[in-house]
């Protein structure tokens, strides 16, 4: 359960699950909120920060995300070299900046990498079924304060629906469908100005033209045979973006991200402290609400 | 803290000659100063010195970072605006800086360029403007108050001449109660003078009576003869020689009493003068009172008017209304007006206040000059009043 604690920056925290996770980063992109997501889960730590809703930088503590692993592994930096670089480090001297003094690559490289890592940390969270989210509000930050050639360009939907792609399994998608089958859909006024930016690919790109009409989750099945599992995942991200309008589990998800639409420093300002009922303010959706399983490959 | 509206300073703390050359190029026509310092240290050293109006600091200096918490932690600087720039695009260090407590107000690439910063640097130089205007308003009040407070001091000093003149006023009641008194003991000398006449026609014609005597006995008094006895003859000589020192005597006692009529008509003649420039005066200094209260009065209602002027300036003051785009001109207009007019009463305060001095000394002068005739006058119809007492003991002997 989400709650509101007195701090001064205003912090929520609540319950981690994937479809959570959706809404959660969905509802802070439209309310175009700046703060720190902090994602707790299996014992590994995650941290995007978020300007006006968008992601510019992502931490972990998971070795295997650190920059040295994600250089070797993308084969931008051979393991060796690697190592010896780490062992070579300098008093109060980061990787970063070491790798950038040795010329093992360029600082473009280096950028586009990060980038890279970003959009990848930013969806890493959907692989985890359980923990904990803690947002940390950061209120008078606003992205027109920070030069757009500094920021990292990510695109958070096509980050979302490309980790939704790699974290939910073809099962877990059509086992979704398939409990959702007679769910009449249609496009929500968002979706169509949206759902470019989710850079979908394939026939189901198709997908808003069919719903500007109802269907049945089963209808649209029908229509897209070929990319059933895809398919499946698609209309679960939209649902839980609130993206088409439905009988679904995206009104219960989002009526639950309330808050993130709650500038917390105006209530501060109104509302005294000891009169404040801290349990009623945000309450983000547990499993408990829906039954869900996913692949942790 | 954002420096003297008169001569601002920006503080740049980088080794790269652009950012100076950018910002001096932006503000070319603002009197501003632009002050390098090549890393954070130096920075910081120099932080206290030139109290700057904006900090751009370079993020790709080694202590970029540390300088930047501790700018913001400076109790004198730590509101200052800071513009972070940085030569490449942001890494892990830079983003998560964003999110900090401690963090710079804007964050720019560099080459810095006007299309980014442009709005930043304009609402800066607003921010300024409206500083400037600020500081000069609270001047500007300050320098009222200041006038109003010499205004409300001359006024005291006007409080303080009223009361010495209300004493003066008192002074001048008692003036008049005493001349009053003159004007009865005039009154007195004039009845005794009156008397005097008649006592000196009354001896005048007992003077003619024995006169007439005189020359009858004379008349009468026979032809000496040879066979008259001498008795006869030597008293009717004793008796004409009594009647001629008597009519001798008479003469003198009436030459005494037209030399006193002499004398009481010219110390009436005296007393009457003093009289007369009792009352001039007298009318003068109740004229002085009157218009000294008249001023009184009209000084203490400027002393209002610019109480309530400047109330409503502190109102605007405090409601704030001094966005520069509309209420500033407004306010300024206003308040130049207010300034002139408070000059204009100031002065006029102060030329009354010496009028004020002058009608108090001319008041002494007269009030003196009525206190001296009023003295001398009685003086003088007491010595006569003595005097003709002599006639009336005189008469009684005869």
């Amino acid at each position: 359960m989400g709650r509101y604690i007195v701090h001064t920056r205003a912090l929520h925290t609540g319950t981690h699950d994937p479809a959570t996770y959706i809404a959660l980063v969905f509802a802070l992109l439209r309310a175009r909120r700046s703060g720190i997501l902090e994602i707790q889960s299996g014992g590994i730590c995650r941290r995007l920060f978020l300007l006006d809703g968008e992601p510019v930088w992502y931490d972990s503590d998971n070795p295997q995300e650190s920059l040295q692993a994600t250089l070797v592994e993308c084969g931008l930096l051979e393991e060796h070299r690697a190592e010896r670089l780490q062992k070579l480090l300098a008093a109060g001297e980061s990787f970063r900046d070491s790798v950038l003094t040795s010329g093992a690559i360029s600082h473009e490289q280096l950028v586009t990498h990060e980038q890279r890592m970003v959009a990848i940390g930013y969806a890493a969270s959907l692989a985890s079924s359980d923990g904990e989210w803690t947002f940390e509000c950061c209120d008078d930050l606003h992205g027109v304060d920070i030069d757009p050639d500094l920021r990292m360009s990510v695109s958070p939907l096509a980050a979302l629906w490309q980790g939704v792609r790699w974290h939910i399994s073809d099962e877990v998608a059509t086992g979704l469908a398939a409990q959702t089958a007679e769910r009449q859909l249609r496009a929500g006024p968002d979706l169509k100005p949206c759902f470019h930016m989710l850079e979908v690919e394939g026939v189901i790109a198709a997908l808003p033209l069919l719903l500007e009409e109802e269907r049945t989750v089963e209808e649209l099945a029908d229509q897209f045979t070929d990319a059933e599992a895809d398919l499946a995942r698609l209309l679960w991200l939209l649902d839980l973006s609130g993206l088409t309008d439905g009988e679904g589990l995206g009104i219960v998800v989002a009526q639950s991200m309330e808050w993130a639409y709650i500038d917390e420093s105006s209530i501060d300002r109104l509302v005294a402290f000891e009169s404040w009922d801290p349990e009623s303010v945000s309450k983000a959706p547990s499993s408990d609400d829906y039954e869900f399983s996913i692949s942790e490959d | 803290m954002t420096g003297n509206a008169s001569e601002r300073t920006i503080l740049v703390i980088d080794r790269d000659p652009q950012p100076v050359e950018f910002l001096e190029d932006w503000f070319s026509n603002d009197q501003l100063q632009v002050r390098t310092a090549a890393n954070g240290k130096a920075g910081l050293r120099m932080l206290s010195e030139v109290n700057p109006a904006l900090i751009v600091l370079c993020a790709d200096l080694p202590d970029a970072f540390d300088t930047c918490d501790q700018i913001r932690r400076d109790e004198g600087a730590g509101d200052t605006p800071l513009l972070m720039t940085a030569g490449r695009k942001a890494a892990g260090p830079l983003a998560m800086h964003w999110f900090g407590t401690n963090r710079a107000n804007c964050y720019a690439r560099k080459p810095l360029s006007d299309e980014f910063l442009g709005p930043f640097l304009r609402d800066l130089k607003d921010a300024w403007a409206v500083q400037a205007e600020r500081e000069s308003f609270e001047a500007q009040i300050m320098g009222q108050n200041k006038t109003i407070e010499q205004l409300q001091a001359v006024s005291e000093d006007r409080e303080v001449l009223v009361d010495r003149l209300e004493k003066l006023s008192l002074d001048l009641d008692a003036s008049v109660a005493q001349g009053m008194r003159m004007q009865r003991m005039l009154a007195d000398a004039t009845k005794a003078q009156a008397e005097a006449v008649e006592r000196a026609v009354e001896a005048e014609q007992e003077l003619e009576l024995l006169r007439r005597e005189m020359a009858a006995a004379e008349e009468a008094a026979p032809v000496p003869q040879p066979q008259d006895s001498g008795d006869d003859e030597d008293a009717m000589a004793a008796t004409v020689s009594n009647l001629q020192a008597e009519v001798f005597r008479k003469e003198m006692v009436v030459d005494e009493l037209n030399k006193e009529v002499d004398q009481l008509r010219f110390g009436m003649q005296q007393a009457k003068d003093a009289l007369d420039q009792w009352e001039t005066a007298y009318r003068e200094v109740q004229g002085i009172a009157d218009r000294r209260s008249a001023d009184s009065i009209g000084l203490r209602e400027l002393v209002a008017i610019l109480e309530q002027e400047n109330k409503k300036l502190d109102q605007a003051f405090e409601e704030g209304n001094l966005d520069p785009q509309d209420a500033s001109s407004g306010l300024q207009e206003e308040n130049r007006t207010l300034r002139l007019e408070v000059i204009r009463l100031k002065e006029e305060a102060v030329q009354r206040l010496e009028q004020a001095r002058l009608y108090e000394a001319e008041l002494r002068r007269l009030s003196q000059a009525a206190h001296d005739a009023g003295s001398e006058f009685a003086v003088t119809v007491e010595e006569h009043a003595e005097t003709m007492e002599i006639p009336a003991d005189e008469k009684s002997k005869s």
